[in-house]
């Protein structure tokens, strides 16, 4: 009934190696990476199957690399890039890209990386370098003390938006400040604050846009609907003048190990108890990340979901709980969260996380489980890579790396997922996972607490 | 002028010249020098000074299914589109909750998601085996207008999923101990809905448009104690009325053979009777909106108000429910939107904001939503209405509608760029009973709208309704003085609690 034709590029290719199905794949365009001169590293995967592409570019730049006594000042930098440029007046950017037909416009700032993002018709493939191009290159001139203060408002807004206006919103960073010691890039939160950014000048932000927005510190993937010898004409043209100038040197850093557990108390005002569990675990693309990222979906994925099934369905001690591996250049973290339900409390919601995690250390996943797992975690992330924007989010992931071709790092993306075996996520569980070494945030309900929550118990060093 | 770090090998059609010798190449960071800015071009750089000028259009042919009908009446939707190696399908249930007035919404939504949870021949362990073997996505839902069974994967197991999906639809099993299970995560959730401040802000405001009893405003009604008396009857007696193949669309597109495919769809549903006696659907009823056009829901200690603001728009189905779409991207439905940009930037009252549109017939809703800082709410509400007011009384200018029906038109080929997206498209067609040529003629449909079109389509602003979730400590006293009439009450689930009367504190 189907037939096979010509395959995309990318796509099928990481399909066949999950598949099995290698039609087309060894016939399928590939991505190629071009570093330019000053640095600046591109990647263009043709794919004709609609007429648009996906565009991304990253700095190497998080807020993890904020300078001491700054927390914020890289937030607040990329939200000054995409207000104005020189050759951009205020709020043109969104304007330019609206009337393009852009879509999927948007931009953040992790703990690692700054990245634009954005799919456009075909035909308007020039429009986005050129406003990315304005902002690597021509960033300062509009830049003035009136502009800051109203983008310091704006990420302050934001800071509430996302933490403070959250029921129990600061679980997350009180549990950073506990499981990466001061002086780590992640103690201070992805999302600190504007506090210390108040009287902040522009020349101070064009300091740091100087020293760290460089293009041998930046990314641009391609995929879609072009020619790759044109593209890079444009690329070249808009980007290829820059001087890689100097640079100054991130912070590195690795995950933090910690001495035992921690457990705070948060009160809340929220309706039920909830528990967060923490842990410290390896790096992006470091041995274990893959299979964490196996494991919390053996724990809470939609496919498997031990932990669901043990406290919401068996003990109905849970309206709902979560898994995931955050993973991050400078050392992850795996974040178990469970909420309760009426009538039942923080403690009891670890005791029942922990009888599920001493199976999973105790004895290997059976294959049912463990295919649950790969499948539940791969399906929708291949099956989006239909999409361009997520093929050239995934082509610019590949192309920080070093050694591989891009299209092998992608390859080799789905392929470290299948080939996992059971045993090798029950033995990264228990060194990854261990009960004595983590950091536990049990949220108690409180009608007079901040929304938002605050500390009001800390015990240190649980053997 | 180049170097590639990695030569693969290629069949890029003018690759040559971009790929050079594979010479690993990234140039050393300097280390800690403060330097210039990354930008120190010489040369002409004017062209810098301009954006640049779009290549030409790029012929652009929406899909068009191949449409036929199995003796029973099913409807089969297929399109052939072939290079990405992935098969998506939908199969619809005309008849969601809103062909049910007088069962509880959740009724059909949990019949919907029971379906997958084992079939007269197949445990749930069964079902997720297959999914898990041959890698695709098997996914029930149920929403107003129908219910959904749809598959996205490889075309190498699209037969399988295909089957799988005709034995979940045709033959659910919709075990008790399961519908047990379900109803318990059901309650358990219902604890925690008061801390989801956008849903109940929602469930308050198509109360407030629509009327309490309608459909669509049930269908966010709390389920507590609906779900709590449902039994596998009711279950077994939504899934009779609602499974017929008169009813029934299945919408295929991607790697497929369309001739291939229709034998096979004959195979698996063609034994699907139709039941003549089956009561037709209810219309969907007028609305019957409630006086107040201010709702307040009391979220005490909150920093951060959560505002909807929105009102009823014209059908799906409708002529003006184009126009309404433009009008809708002309209220925050733009990242350039005027609105938007004027309370982040300008009044610094927020950080994100969105705007949605539910198309439906009988009514579409339209919302504003932003989180708002606590003292800006008001004005807020003053900037949002008065935005609505030059919508629906001068229209928008020439470069705003440009750039939202550019948008619309220039954003289609995105919306269809995946096989998932092709079979939404068709689903709305099929769903909502729209012309087949609906998807074929939309961008000629947005150009031809014009200013006058949508300020005729943009609601007035005193047909706009706005609930905001704050702390009323602060917020009430200011917005009895916004004037806006007398504001409602409710409590979390929806509930009227009292009406204060406008005017000052």
């Amino acid at each position: 009934m189907a037939r096979g034709r010509r395959a995309a590029a990318g796509v099928l290719a990481l399909l066949a190696v999950l598949g099995g199905d290698a039609r087309g794949a060894g016939r399928a365009p590939a991505a190629t990476e071009v570093v330019l001169p000053n640095g600046m590293t591109v990647v263009l995967a043709p794919d004709h199957t609609a007429p648009v592409v996906g565009l991304e570019l990253r700095y190497l730049v998080g807020s993890g690399d904020d300078p001491p006594g700054r927390p914020g000042l890289s937030v607040l930098t990329q939200r000054l890039m995409v207000r104005a440029t020189t050759h951009l007046a205020e709020g043109e950017y969104d304007r330019r890209l609206d009337a393009a037909g852009g879509y999927d416009s948007e931009w953040h700032t992790g703990f690692d990386r700054t990245v634009f993002r954005v799919t456009v018709p075909a035909e308007e493939l020039a429009l986005p370098l050129w406003l990315w191009s304005d902002q690597m290159g021509f960033f300062a001139d509009r830049l003035d003390a009136a502009l800051v203060r109203q983008q310091l408002a704006v990420a302050r807004n934001e800071r509430v938006q996302r933490i403070d206006n959250i029921p129990a919103g600061r679980v997350g960073e009180l549990a950073r400040a506990h499981l990466y010691p001061p002086g780590h890039p992640y103690h201070a939160g992805e999302l600190p604050g504007t506090a210390a950014l108040e009287g902040i000048s522009p020349d101070e932000v064009r300091a740091f846009f100087d020293s760290h927005y460089r293009p041998q510190r930046a990314v641009l993937a391609l995929s879609g609907d072009f020619d790759p010898t044109h593209a890079l004409d444009i690329v070249t043209r808009y980007f290829g003048t820059f001087h890689a100038g100097g640079a100054v040197r991130l912070a590195e850093a690795g995950p933090p190990l910690l001495a035992g557990e921690t457990r705070l108390r948060v009160a809340a005002r929220v309706e039920m108890a909830s528990v967060l569990v923490a842990w410290s675990t390896p790096a992006y693309r470091r041995p274990g990340d893959a299979e964490l990222d196996l494991i919390a979906e053996l724990l809470a994925g939609r496919r498997v979901g031990w932990l669901r099934l043990k406290l919401v369905d068996e003990m109905k001690i849970a309206a709902s709980v979560s898994a995931r591996q955050v993973s991050l250049q400078r050392g992850s973290e795996f974040v178990i969260h469970a909420s309760a339900t009426p009538g039942h409390t923080a403690d009891e919601l670890v005791r029942a996380i922990d009888q599920v995690l001493a199976r999973l250390q105790a004895r290997p996943p059976e294959r049912f489980s463990t295919m649950g797992a790969i499948a539940g975690y791969l399906i929708d992330k291949v099956f989006d890579l239909e999409q361009s924007r997520v093929r050239a989010d995934r082509y610019a992931d590949c192309g920080e790396g070093e050694g591989a071709t891009v299209d092998d790092c992608a390859r080799a993306w789905v392929s470290q997922y299948v080939r996992l075996p059971p045993e090798q996520l029950s033995r990264v569980a228990a060194e990854q996972l261990p009960l004595g070494r983590r950091v536990v945030v049990e949220v108690i309900p409180s009608a007079t607490a901040p929304l938002a929550g605050e500390l009001v118990d800390t015990q240190a060093g649980i053997e | 002028v180049t170097r590639a770090r990695a030569l693969v090998g290629l069949a890029l059609a003018a690759g040559a010249a971009v790929a050079c010798a594979a010479a690993p190449a990234r140039p050393a960071e300097p280390g800690a020098q403060p330097g210039p800015a990354a930008a120190a071009p010489a040369g002409d750089e004017s062209f810098r000074a301009r954006p640049p000028a779009p290549e030409p259009r790029r012929p652009f042919v929406p899909p068009v299914p191949r449409v036929s009908r199995l003796a029973n009446g099913m409807e089969l939707m297929v399109v052939e589109r072939h290079g990405g190696g992935v098969v998506a399908a939908e199969l619809l249930l005309r008849g969601g909750s809103a062909a049910f007035p007088d069962e509880p919404a959740v009724a059909v939504a949990i019949m919907a998601r029971l379906s997958r949870a084992g079939t007269t021949t197949r445990s749930e362990r069964d079902i997720l085996d297959t999914m898990n073997q041959r890698f695709f996505e098997l996914e029930t839902s149920a929403g107003e207008a129908w219910v959904s069974y749809r598959v996205r994967g490889l075309a190498g197991s699209f037969d399988t999923a295909l089957e799988l999906m005709s034995d979940v639809a045709l033959h659910p099993e919709l075990p008790a101990p399961i519908l047990d299970i379900e109803r318990q995560r059901y309650l358990a959730l219902v604890a925690h809905e008061a801390e989801d401040t956008g849903f109940i802000a929602r469930r308050s405001l198509y109360a407030s448009l629509l009327g309490a009893g309608h459909p669509y405003a049930r269908a966010l009604a709390p389920v507590g104690p609906a779900v709590a008396r449902l039994t596998r009857d009711d279950l077994l007696r939504v899934w009779r009325e609602l499974a017929d193949p008169a009813d029934a669309t299945l919408i295929v597109a991607g790697e497929v053979d369309a001739a291939a495919l229709a034998p096979r769809v004959e195979a698996l549903f063609g034994a699907w009777k139709h039941d003549p006696s089956r009561p037709a659907h209810p219309p969907v009823p007028p609305a019957a909106p409630s006086p107040a056009r201010l709702v307040v829901i009391d979220r005490p200690g909150a920093p951060q108000a959560t505002v909807l603001f929105g009102a009823a728009l014209p059908p799906i189905d409708a002529p003006a429910y184009v126009a309404a779409l433009v009008a809708r991207q002309l209220l925050g439905g733009m990242r350039s939107s005027a609105i938007d940009t004027e309370l982040r930037d300008q009044l610094g009252a927020l950080w994100g904001a969105g705007s949605r549109l539910v198309a439906r017939r009988g009514a579409s809703i339209h919302t504003w939503e932003g989180s708002v800082a606590r003292d800006k709410v008001p004005a807020a509400l003053a900037a949002l209405a008065a935005r609505a007011r030059e919508l629906h009384e001068r229209g928008p200018s020439p470069s705003e509608l440009a750039t939202a029906k550019a948008l619309l038109v220039r954003g289609l080929p995105r919306r269809l760029e995946t096989a998932g997206g092709v079979v939404s498209a068709f689903s709305e067609v099929a769903g909502y009973g729209l012309p087949l040529d609906a998807v074929d003629t939309f961008q000629a449909r947005v150009e031809a709208i014009t200013a006058g079109d949508v300020r005729a389509a943009a609601p007035a602003p005193e047909a706009m309704k706005a609930v905001v979730v704050g702390d009323l400590g602060v917020l009430l006293g200011p917005l009895r003085a916004l004037g806006w009439g007398p504001i409602e009450e409710h409590d979390a689930q929806g509930a009227l609690k009292r009406t204060i009367g406008a005017g000052g504190p």
